[in-house]
């Protein structure tokens, strides 16, 4: 901890090295967030990187290294959810769109369900989705995630319930009867 | 905990970006951080700008009420052949001698010619009147000293406000400057 606030205090003195070293730390906490909620490796790595600017410019906000993680995960989820809704206006369907191919039956190995698994994620509408992700990827409780997105904890939790309810149809409905 | 559960801890974990992420975020850096300083000393210089514009207009407007304003009531100076004299003619002025011809200095009482009047009442604006050394002789030497002073404090107002220029701009370049650790 007392090498994360050193940390901060370099890189607001202007060492780049420093900053470079945070970049490092949380870099694939922000990239995932991006990359899990946008399916897009190139978008969620521009989105990442713009995190990071960002959080440069505001270096003097940041008063420890907990609030750090926090503002950087506030940041990225913000930004996906803008982004998403912004590119909702102007759909594009991209490969990961794509209906995928019937499964054969009975061959369900890991990597597909998982696959399948993010893409059905994918389809959860914004504020839902990153619920989800919040919750899986940095194991979050609801109320740190109700924190990081300004929501109220019942919507997290109702989010949370409708989001696996789905799921787990879309899964069953693909899938057959496989216990998810 | 149901496998749903599971699967999705496993399908949204968390993912390294690609090689070389950290240099590219810090290749990007110099160009916005330079945009971010680039704007401040915008947002501040326009006020010192605008001040010293201010300053300006204030010493130009300022020379130029003096030198529409009418000079102090130059001295009755004796004209040959008339008039009382009260003070002492100037440096400038000789005493005219016996049968030589005196000069054409100005009276104060309308005692001169109607060309010296005409001089006198008309408005001084820079391009339409004459050229200056051409009139000295039809002033009175006050005027002329009202004029030298006005021009004077001018440069003097002028000098002054281009030393505050400078010292905003020494500010502004001092708080440019980012400190070295």
């Amino acid at each position: 901890m007392a090498h994360a606030e050193d940390l901060l205090t370099r890189t607001r003195n202007g060492d780049h090295a420093a900053f470079a070293e945070i970049v490092r730390e949380h870099q694939s906490m922000v990239y995932g967030l991006a990359r899990n909620f946008l399916r897009d490796p190139a978008l969620a790595e521009e989105l990442s990187q713009e995190v990071f600017l960002e959080l440069y410019q505001n270096l003097e906000s940041i008063k420890s290294a907990d609030h750090l993680k926090f503002w950087l995960r506030k940041v990225a989820s913000n930004r996906c959810i803008d982004h998403a809704r912004r590119a909702k206006r102007r759909p594009v369907v991209g490969l990961e769109d794509v209906p995928e191919p019937a499964t054969p039956e009975g061959a369900v190995a890991d990597p597909i369900l998982s696959d399948t698994l993010k893409r059905y994620v994918k389809t959860l509408p914004e504020a839902a989705r990153m619920v989800v992700v919040l919750r899986y990827q940095e194991d979050l409780a609801p109320s740190e995630i109700a924190e990081a997105l300004d929501m109220p904890i019942n919507t997290v939790k109702s989010h949370l319930q409708r989001s696996l309810s789905m799921l787990r149809e879309k899964m069953t409905r693909c899938f057959g009867e496989v216990n998810v | 905990m149901s496998n749903l559960d599971d699967e999705l801890r496993l399908a949204l974990t968390r993912e390294e970006p690609p090689e070389g992420f950290a240099e590219r975020v810090l290749a990007r850096l110099p160009r916005e951080a330079s945009n971010v300083v680039e704007m401040r000393p915008r947002r501040r210089m326009a006020p010192a700008w605008l001040a010293a514009a201010a300053a300006l207009v204030l010493v130009a407007g300022g020379t130029w009420a003096m030198l529409e304003t009418p000079p102090d009531a130059p001295p009755p100076i004796p004209v040959a052949g008339g008039g009382t004299p009260t003070t002492s003619p100037t440096p400038l002025e000789t005493k005219p001698e016996e049968g030589e011809k005196p000069p054409v200095t100005p009276a104060p009482t309308g005692k001169h010619g109607p060309r010296i009047e005409i001089v006198r009442d008309t408005p001084r604006r820079a391009p339409s009147r004459k050229p200056r050394f051409e009139t000295v002789a039809h002033r009175a030497p006050a005027v002329d000293e009202a004029e030298w002073r006005a021009a004077e404090q001018f440069m003097l107002a002028m000098s002054i406000t281009n030393d505050k220029i400078k010292t905003v701009q020494r500010n502004v370049l001092d708080t440019r400057a980012v400190p070295e650790t």
